[in-house]
C-alpha cells in the first residue's frame, strides 16, 4: 500500500547538496514554490525546471528514483488535470457527450501538470536530501523566532521527527497486522465501499492500541535519557552556515532576478 | 560501597475508577530490602508479575515508592532535585529494541541523551565514537536503527545508556525479545562493560540461563525477594524454583540429577562445557583407578 | 491432509535493484498428526516458507499443493484455505481487536460464513483448547497477562477448526511457566484432534522437546531434514551454519568428542542423566 509512497524518503548518498544546511534547503525549497507560482510564460517554467534539474543533478539521486516517488500521487495529478482541462470555459476544440475540452483548458492543464510536477519534484528534492533529524533541526533553528510568541517550535520538531522516525515501523506492523487478520479469513479486496471500510476494523484498532502502546514505552525510554524538553540541551549536530551555504543563496537569489525578468521582460 | 539501597520499598499501583476514586489498590512490591555493591553484577529473575519490572523502574527514579526509600548513590530518588542526577547514574535498556531508539540514525540516538544533559557539542562526539566502539557497533554509526537486527538495536540503546556516564546499568528484560544470537550479542556486551569499565549491571530477565555469569541472583515473587545468593547456591534450591514457575538451566539440572546418581561433582557447575569436564575428569579418574 | 511444497521460490521486490531472492528450490511436505520445526537464523526465509503454505505469498516459481491441488490454479478459493491452514504469526495477541475474547475469537469463523450459534461453539471449544475457561468470555483481549493473550490469539485461529496448524515463534518473550503451558498445549493439539503442527522456533530447547522432524533452512535452501537426534547430533553443520543445538546435546557431543563412550544423542535431561550414569556403573 505504502510501497510507492517515496517522497519523504532519505536517500543515502554523499552530494553538495545533501551536504547544505537544512535551513538553507527549507529556505530555499519554500522560495521555489513561491516562484513557481510566480512563474506565468514558458520561459518561467522552463526556468523553474531548469533549475531544479541541476539541483538533482547536483543530488546525485537517479532521475528515475526521483520520478518513482510520483507514482503514489500520479491519481490526485491526473485528477487536477482533468479537471482544469474538463471545467475551464473558453473555444471549444473538441465535445462529446457532456464533455467539452476548450483550448484554454488545455492550457491550463499542461500548466497545472508542470506546475505540480516541479513542486513535488521540488519538495521530495528536500526530504531526498535531508535526514528527518536534519530537518526538524533545520525546522526548530529557523523557527526558533516563534518562540518569543509562545509556540512550542522545539517541541513540535521533535514530535515530527518521532512521527518520522516511526512511519516505517508502524507501516510494517500494518503489513503484519493485515495478514494476520487475512490468515484469520479477513477479506479487503470484495465487497462495496461500506463493506470495505468495515473490514479495515479489525487492522486498524490493533494498529492504533500498538501504536498506544509504542508512544508510551516511548516517552517511558526518552524520559530515563533525561528528555525534558528543550531547555538546557545541547546540539550534537548544531547547525553552521558555510561557504556553500553562501554560494548558494548566491544563485538562488539569481534564480529570483531571472524568474522575476521573465515575467516583466519577456512577458511584453 | 553500595551504589543502589532500597529501605522497606513498597510500590502499590493504584486504579482509579471514572471519578477518580480508587478502586483498587495493587500491591507490586512489599517491603523491599536491597543493596548494590558498585560493580557488581546483579541478576533478578522472577515470573510476569513478580515485581521485577516495577522494582528496576525504582532505580532510575520513573518510579518513586509508595512506601520507604530507594537511594541511587547516596540520593534519595524522591528529590527532585537530583533527578537528572539519578537517570543519568543509572541508565535503563528497556525490552522492545524498536521502542526506544529515538533517532533515525544510530550516531544521532546514542548523542541523544547526552544533548539532554547539556553535554559541550564535541564532547557528545567524543563519547558517542566511544560508545558506539564499547558495543561494537562503531561500523553501524550512520545508520538507521530499521536496518539493524534486534541484537544490535539492543546495543545501540546500550551505547546510548553509556553515553550518559552511567555507574550502573539496568536492563529490565532486554533480551526476552532476541534470537539467541541477538541475545549472546548483549550479554556478551554487558560483561565486558562490567568487567573492563567495572560498571555494575542490574539484569532483570526471566530466563535462568542468563544469570550464570552472574555475582549475585535475587530471585522474586508477588513484590518480595525469595531468594538473594550466588547462582550455584540459587540453582541448588530448584523444588523451590520450580514451584516459584522458574525453570532450572538444563545444565544445572543435569548437573543435580548426577549428583543424586552419586556421581561426586563438584558443585558450581554453571556452563556446558565446566560440566562436560568434570564428568570427564570423573571418568578418566575411574578409569585409572580400574 | 497435507501441504505439499514442490521446488518452491521467492523473490521479495521483483524487477528492482533491491530485488533479494528470499527462497531457493525448496521441496517440503507438512502432515497432519505431526510436529515439524523449521529452524534458521534470523533472514534463513523461515517466516516467508509458512506465509507460502496457505497463500499469503505467492510462490515466485514452483508450487504449493493442498491435497495435491495447485492452491495457485484458476478459481482456487485460498480464503476457505486459510481455515483448513491455521497461520498464527509471531506476537500474535497485536491482532486482538475485539470488545472481548469471545467475539474475537469468532471472527474468525464469521469470516468463514459460519451462523452464529456454529461460530459461538467453535470460539468456545477453542478457547477451551487453549486453556481460557468461561471466566475469559466477557473480558477485554486487552486486560489479560501476555501469556493469556498469546493463547486468546491462537484460538482465534483455532476456531477456524484447520486441520494444520502453523506458528511463527510461539514461546517469543514469554516466561518459563507461560512457554511450558504452550508447548503442552501444542502437544494436546496433536494428540487429541490429531491436528498437523509446523513450528518456527529460534529456540532449540522447544525444538528438541516438540519436534517429531525438523527442517533446517539457511539462506534460502532447505539444507537438512531429519529426526531431531538425526539433526541435533551433527553439532559441527549446525554451528557451521550458525545455529546451536540444545544445551543437553551440546554437553553429550562433549563427551563423545572426548572419547567417552556414549552415542551422543540424548536430548532430554532424562536421557542425559541415563547416558552418563550408565558410563559409571
Amino acid at each position: 500500500m505504502f510501497k510507492d509512497l517515496t517522497l519523504g524518503q532519505y536517500y543515502p548518498v554523499d552530494s553538495p547538496i545533501h551536504r547544505l544546511d537544512p535551513r538553507t534547503k527549507l529556505l530555499s525549497t519554500f522560495v521555489y514554490l513561491v516562484t513557481l507560482f510566480v512563474a506565468g510564460n514558458f520561459w518561467g517554467y522552463l526556468l523553474a525546471a531548469v533549475w531544479l534539474f541541476t539541483l538533482i543533478a547536483l543530488s546525485k539521486i537517479p532521475l528515475g528514483y526521483m520520478l518513482r516517488g510520483l507514482r503514489g500521487i500520479l491519481f490526485l495529478l491526473l485528477l487536477s488535470v482533468f479537471i482544469n482541462m474538463l471545467f475551464t470555459p473558453g473555444t471549444v476544440v473538441f465535445s462529446f457527450w457532456i464533455i467539452r475540452v476548450t483550448r484554454e483548458g488545455l492550457r491550463q492543464a499542461l500548466r497545472m501538470a508542470v506546475r505540480l510536477t516541479l513542486l513535488l519534484l521540488g519538495s521530495s528534492l528536500m526530504t531526498f536530501t535531508t535526514t528527518p533529524t536534519e530537518l526538524t533541526a533545520g525546522l526548530e533553528k529557523g523557527l526558533h523566532f516563534l518562540t518569543f510568541f509562545g509556540v512550542p517550535v522545539h517541541e513540535i520538531a521533535m514530535m515530527m521527527s518521532i512521527a518520522l522516525r516511526f512511519l516505517p515501523v508502524l507501516t510494517e506492523e500494518l503489513d503484519k497486522i493485515r495478514k494476520a487478520q487475512m490468515a484469520r479469513g479477513a477479506d479487503f479486496e470484495s465487497g462495496n465501499f461500506i463493506n470495505r471500510t468495515k473490514a479495515l476494523i479489525p487492522v486498524l484498532i490493533p494498529l492504533f492500541v500498538s501504536a498506544f502502546r509504542r508512544a508510551g514505552e516511548l516517552a517511558t525510554a526518552m524520559e530515563a535519557r533525561c528528555y525534558h524538553g528543550g531547555e538546557g540541551r545541547t546540539k550534537m549536530k548544531p547547525l553552521r552556515y558555510a561557504k556553500a551555504d553562501r554560494i548558494y543563496y548566491a544563485a538562488l537569489l539569481l534564480y529570483v532576478i531571472l524568474m522575476i525578468l521573465t515575467r516583466t521582460v519577456l512577458a511584453s | 560501597m553500595s551504589i543502589i539501597r532500597t529501605q522497606d520499598l513498597v510500590y502499590e499501583y493504584v486504579i482509579r475508577d471514572e471519578t477518580g476514586a480508587v478502586e483498587e489498590k495493587n500491591r507490586a512490591l512489599r517491603s523491599v530490602n536491597l543493596s548494590v555493591k558498585a560493580g557488581d553484577f546483579v541478576a533478578v529473575v522472577g515470573r510476569n508479575g513478580s515485581g521485577k519490572s516495577t522494582l528496576a523502574k525504582h532505580f532510575n527514579a520513573l518510579l518513586v515508592p509508595t512506601e520507604g526509600t530507594v537511594w541511587i548513590e547516596a540520593m534519595d530518588t524522591r528529590d527532585e532535585t537530583h533527578l537528572w542526577d539519578i537517570r543519568a547514574a543509572a541508565g535503563m535498556v528497556f525490552q522492545n529494541p524498536d521502542n526506544q531508539i529515538v533517532a533515525t540514525i544510530v550516531e544521532e540516538d546514542v548523542g541523544f541523551g547526552p544533548e539532554n544533559i547539556g553535554v559541550p557539542t564535541e564532547e557528545i562526539w567524543e563519547r558517542v565514537g566511544r560508545c558506539l566502539s564499547e558495543v561494537g557497533m562503531s561500523a553501524y554509526a550512520q545508520a538507521s536503527p530499521g536496518r539493524l537486527s534486534g541484537g544490535q538495536k539492543q546495543r545501540v540503546a546500550i551505547a546510548g545508556v553509556l553515553a550518559m556516564k552511567p555507574k550502573c546499568i539496568v536492563l529490565d528484560e532486554s533480551t526476552a525479545m532476541l534470537d539467541p544470537q541477538g541475545r549472546r550479542e548483549v550479554l556478551k556486551t554487558i560483561r565486558e562493560l562490567n568487567q573492563a569499565e567495572h560498571i555494575t549491571v542490574l539484569l532483570i530477565t526471566h530466563y535462568m540461563e542468563e544469570t550464570v555469569f552472574a555475582d549475585r541472583v535475587i530471585v522474586m515473587k508477588r513484590g518480595e525477594i525469595m531468594m538473594d545468593d550466588v547462582p550455584h547456591a540459587v540453582f541448588a534450591r530448584a523444588e523451590e524454583l520450580e514451584a516459584l514457575g522458574l525453570t532450572l538451566p538444563k545444565t544445572a539440572r543435569l548437573a543435580q540429577a548426577l549428583r543424586r546418581r552419586g556421581l561426586d561433582l563438584p558443585e558450581g557447575l554453571l556452563t556446558g562445557e565446566e560440566l562436560a569436564e568434570a564428568v570427564i575428569a570423573l571418568y578418566r579418574g575411574k578409569e585409572t583407578k580400574a | 491432509m497435507s501441504i505439499e511444497l514442490r521446488g518452491v521460490s521467492y523473490v521479495y521486490e521483483v524487477g528492482t535493484p533491491m530485488e533479494v531472492r528470499s527462497l531457493n528450490e525448496i521441496d517440503l511436505t507438512v502432515r497432519e498428526e505431526e510436529i515439524l520445526a523449521i529452524i534458521g537464523h534470523t533472514g534463513s526465509g523461515k517466516s516467508t516458507l509458512i506465509q507460502l503454505m496457505n497463500g499469503l505469498l505467492k510462490p515466485y516459481s514452483g508450487q504449493v499443493l493442498f491435497n495435491g491441488e495447485d492452491i495457485f490454479g484458476e478459481k482456487y478459493d485460498r480464503r476457505a484455505l486459510r481455515g483448513r491452514v491455521g497461520l498464527v504469526f509471531q506476537y500474535p495477541e497485536y491482532q486482538l481487536f475485539e470488545t472481548d475474547v469471545l467475539t474475537d475469537v469468532c471472527f474468525g469463523p464469521k469470516n468463514q460464513g459460519l451462523p452464529e450459534e456454529e461460530r459461538i461453539a467453535r470460539a468456545k471449544t477453542a478457547l477451551e483448547a487453549v486453556g481460557l475457561g468461561e471466566e475469559y468470555y466477557t473480558r477485554s483481549p486487552f486486560e489479560l497477562s501476555g501469556g493469556e493473550k498469546r493463547r486468546a490469539a491462537i484460538a482465534g485461529v483455532l476456531a477456524m477448526q484447520p486441520r494444520i496448524l502453523i506458528l511463527d515463534e510461539p514461546t517469543a518473550g514469554l516466561d518459563p511457566q507461560g512457554r511450558a503451558e504452550l508447548l503442552s498445549m501444542l502437544r494436546r493439539l496433536r494428540e487429541t484432534k490429531g491436528i498437523g503442527v509446523v513450528i518456527v522456533s529460534h529456540s532449540m530447547d522447544d525444538v528438541a522437546e516438540l519436534a517429531d522432524r525438523i527442517a533446517v533452512l539457511s539462506h534460502g535452501e532447505k539444507v537438512k531434514e531429519g529426526t531431531p537426534k538425526e539433526i541435533f547430533g551433527d553439532r559441527k553443520g549446525l554451528e557451521e551454519i550458525g545455529l546451536s543445538i540444545p544445551e543437553v546435546s551440546r554437553i553429550m557431543a562433549l563427551l563423545k568428542e572426548a572419547g567417552l563412550p556414549v552415542d551422543g544423542t540424548a536430548l532430554s535431561v532424562e536421557e542425559a542423566e541415563e547416558e552418563i550414569a550408565k558410563l559409571f556403573q
